[in-house]
């Protein structure tokens, strides 16, 4: 029976070759752009190199203080204070990681200047995220107790530094003026990456200002592991309890703490929506209706042509109503055409979508991205096929089926 | 004649339900777009009112210096910078300088009249380096910034939220809390934060004695590259230990600063291009299949004396009914923005790009008709109704 529909279907999407052709540019564009747009949040929100166990950990990377009446606040990233002296003494996590955000150094070549990116990191930072070393190995410990000036560089800065695929161990960088000795190279991070995206990787001991100071608002953040995803609900009470026990010195004058651990995706939809609130149902929530919505103009195209069309078939509708076939046989048959259309758009769109991307990935137009069609992108795009075939084919398929035999035979209208 | 076609599109009223909604929607989309862009434009019309090219931002980081220390730190470089033959001009500012990321805003009161300008602390040779034009008075000096009351400099935005009519030289408001500032000078733009942004209130105040600046403006001889940054850098960080400072060309950072508005606007275009492209491929279709089912209705239409003309008419007099139909209810929708104030856009943008989506509407069905009309059209009253 299936095998019937399918040949029916192939033969008309053969019979006239430019409804096939508007049928299949909305189709595969549509698809095209809603499978790019997929494998951007799958590689923005599923955890990616080097934040692999990013299922597992939560970040505090935002502190706001108030004063007492709530006219006045501040907000910026967490001190080292706070970081080392209360969430790093938390009990729950198996491990805590303290970067800096937001710092940049400057380094010469010749006459090129660089501006790269920086973070200062401690020990733990090389165990939260897995960095792949393509040189040496990370700094530990003993050269943070040493004061020791070493980096670890991305494996950008080292081509763009020392020279493309030049062996950059051992070798001294200057940067803002002072020298650091390599001891690691890794793999590029891409930009978005929030914890680990930089040129350079330098121990916190370095840090020219007073980092040490107390107060709680600074430019670090936290990554705190948890052993396993279940331990967040008591991760997260055990991080409100200790931060509701802070008693900030009266004479401040923004005397309120708010401090949260957050999740990947709390984190992304706090920043997407601008909002203090939970918003992660809101994020998503204008995530799939933006979908939804772009793909409604081109549903109704295809409705409409559709529809328009249903005066070329009457006669076979006519002829099969008259031998007996039900309303739902030929609503079912002509949804399986629509479907099959759409399947032949998608697989169109997948192609463009994986040439788009490949083409992304190597302008380098978004640094450092390497973004990939995956097996979990196919299944939304092959989702979003079906979703669309629904769409644009329920409508015209019930009109079809529900012509009248005589109206039908006769090749009128309904 | 009208009331014929409205007669006509209602007997295909379930068709033409499909058509109304998909132009109906494609208004809506162009005027999402057209609003975007058009609002952009006429910001970047506007004149910038000062000069980025050559300039270099010099940000210092005073790390674990006293306040002393850093009063002290700031002779030294004023007198330092003056030694290098590729510095045309320098200037001390705050953070908040053209294309940079900060912004500041202040409260500023004049009798029962309210601001909130954009204010600015610099030093008086900003005015020079970055070439912004005073329309009336002067940029503040030497002489005005040793007087009791500070001077400030204001845009023509804030003298106008202050003073209305009246002249503003002279005038003495509170500027910065209680204290009160007096108007020297007036200027008319300075769009720091970049082309695409709006014009706002602004002020420039002079320094306090005792105030330490955190960044140094350069206008560089022209051609002055990376050489001379590293020189300079190395110099200041043995000048005074303990300083960190960092190099951005204004350049660099206007750049991108575009960047960030370009990227979406051309994003926006060829993906809504797409669409509409898309529609009209589907609108052709659906008027080419339409014709082809009303032979019979064409052929008796010229057999009873309907000219050529008059039946391509009908057939885009059909579309041009329907599609204003759609634009009737697109604008009904689209006319709420200016009236609820939503995004708090000039009304005029609004209105604009109605008007401007109502034209790519009417284009777009125009185009589509045409050739299935004219296919109508020329179609033998014989051939037409043979097939009745």
């Amino acid at each position: 029976m299936l095998k019937n529909y399918l040949k029916i279907a192939w033969k008309v999407l053969g019979r006239n070759k430019f409804f096939t052709f508007v049928s299949l540019f909305g189709i595969s564009f549509t698809l095209a752009v809603l499978l790019i747009v997929a494998t951007m949040m799958d590689d923005l929100l599923n955890p990616k190199y080097p934040e692999k166990k990013g299922r597992r950990t939560l970040v505090v990377n935002e502190v706001t203080m108030r004063d007492k009446d709530r006219t006045s606040m501040s907000r910026s990233g967490a001190s080292f204070h706070f970081l080392d002296h209360y969430v790093k003494q938390l009990k729950t996590p198996e491990l805590v990681a303290i970067n800096s955000n937001g710092n940049t150094a400057t380094a010469f070549v010749g006459d090129k200047k660089l501006a790269l990116d920086l973070r200062y990191t401690c020990e733990n930072y090389w165990k939260v995220f897995d960095f792949e070393f393509l040189e040496g190995k990370p700094f530990g410990r003993t050269e943070l107790d040493n004061n020791a000036h070493v980096a670890v560089i991305s494996e950008d800065t080292r081509d763009q530094y020392f020279g493309l695929d030049t062996e950059a161990l051992g070798k001294t960088i200057i940067l803002n003026g002072i020298s650091y000795q390599v001891i690691g190279v890794v793999k590029n991070v891409p930009f978005f990456r929030g914890s680990t995206a930089a040129d350079l990787y330098l121990p916190y001991s370095t840090v020219p200002w007073d980092y040490r100071r107390t107060g709680f608002l600074g430019g670090f953040e936290g990554s705190v592991l948890a052993h396993s995803r279940s331990d967040f609900s008591a991760l997260k009470a055990e991080f409100n309890d200790m931060v509701s026990r802070i008693d900030v010195p009266e004479d401040e004058y923004l005397q309120l703490l708010e401090v949260e651990a957050k999740t990947l995706l709390e984190h992304i939809s706090s920043e997407v929506t601008a909002s203090d609130k939970n918003s992660v149902g809101l994020f998503l929530g204008v995530l799939i209706g933006g979908m939804f919505l772009f793909m409604l103009l081109p549903a109704v195209n295809l409705i409409n042509l559709n529809t328009s069309r249903i005066m070329e078939r009457a006669s076979e509708i006519g002829v099969r109503k008259a031998f007996g076939a039900t309303s739902s046989n030929l609503t079912i048959q002509f949804l399986v055409e629509n479907i099959l259309l759409t399947l032949i758009g998608g697989a169109v769109g997948l192609g463009l979508a994986f040439i788009v991307i490949q083409f992304l990935n190597q302008s380098g137009w978004i640094p450092h991205a390497q973004f990939r069609v995956n097996f979990v992108v196919f299944l939304v795009g092959l989702l979003f096929c079906l979703i669309f075939g629904l769409l644009s084919g329920v409508l015209p398929a019930r009109r079809m089926s529900k012509m009248k035999i005589v109206n039908a035979i006769k090749g009128g209208e309904s | 004649m009208i009331k014929h076609l409205f007669k006509l599109i209602w007997n295909q009223k379930r068709k033409n339900a499909g058509l109304l909604f998909e132009l109906f929607f494609s208004f809506l989309v162009l005027f999402a777009v057209l609003t975007f862009i058009i609002y952009n434009l006429a910001r970047y019309q506007e004149p910038l009112g000062f000069n980025y090219e050559n300039v270099w931002q010099l940000d210092l980081s005073w790390n674990t210096l006293t306040g002393e220390e850093q009063f002290a730190a700031q002779e030294l470089f004023q007198e330092h910078l003056k030694n290098y033959p590729e510095i045309e001009k320098f200037s001390f500012a705050n953070r908040n300088t053209p294309y940079g990321n900060s912004m500041h805003i202040n409260s500023a009161n004049y009798g029962e009249k309210r601001a909130s300008p954009h204010t600015f602390v610099v030093d008086e040779d900003f005015q020079s380096l970055y070439e912004i034009e005073v329309t009336e008075g002067s940029w503040f000096n030497r002489a005005d910034m040793a007087a009791a009351i500070r001077p400030v400099v204001i845009n023509e935005i804030l003298k106008d939220e202050l003073f209305g009519d009246e002249p503003a030289l002279g005038k003495e408001f509170q500027a910065m809390g209680e204290d009160y500032a007096r108007v020297v000078g007036v200027y008319q733009n300075y769009k720091y934060e970049g082309e695409f942004s709006e014009a706002t209130a602004q002020m420039f105040l002079s320094p306090l004695e005792d105030h330490v600046f955190s960044t140094i403006l350069l206008r560089l001889k022209p051609g002055t590259g990376a050489n001379f940054e590293e020189k300079l850098l190395k110099d200041i960080s043995q000048l005074v230990k303990g300083v960190t400072a960092s190099v951005d060309y204004v350049d660099d950072n206007r750049k991108n600063k575009l960047l960030a508005v370009w990227l979406p606007m051309v994003i926006f275009l060829v993906i809504s291009s797409f669409l509409i492209f898309n529609v009209a491929l589907g609108l052709f279709g659906v008027l080419w299949q339409n014709i082809n089912i009303r032979k019979a209705e064409i052929g008796v239409r010229r057999a009873v004396g309907a000219t050529q003309t008059n039946i391509g008419w009908q057939f885009i007099g059909e579309v041009v009914v329907l599609s204003t139909l759609a634009v009737v209810l697109g604008t009904f929708f689209a006319i709420q923005f200016p009236l609820l104030g939503v995004f708090g856009l000039p009304v005029w943008v609004y209105l604009a790009a109605i008007v401007a989506a109502i034209l790519v509407i009417y284009l777009l069905v125009a185009l589509c008709a045409f050739f299935p009309s004219r296919q109508a059209a020329q179609l033998h009253p014989a051939i037409a109704l043979h097939e009745e």
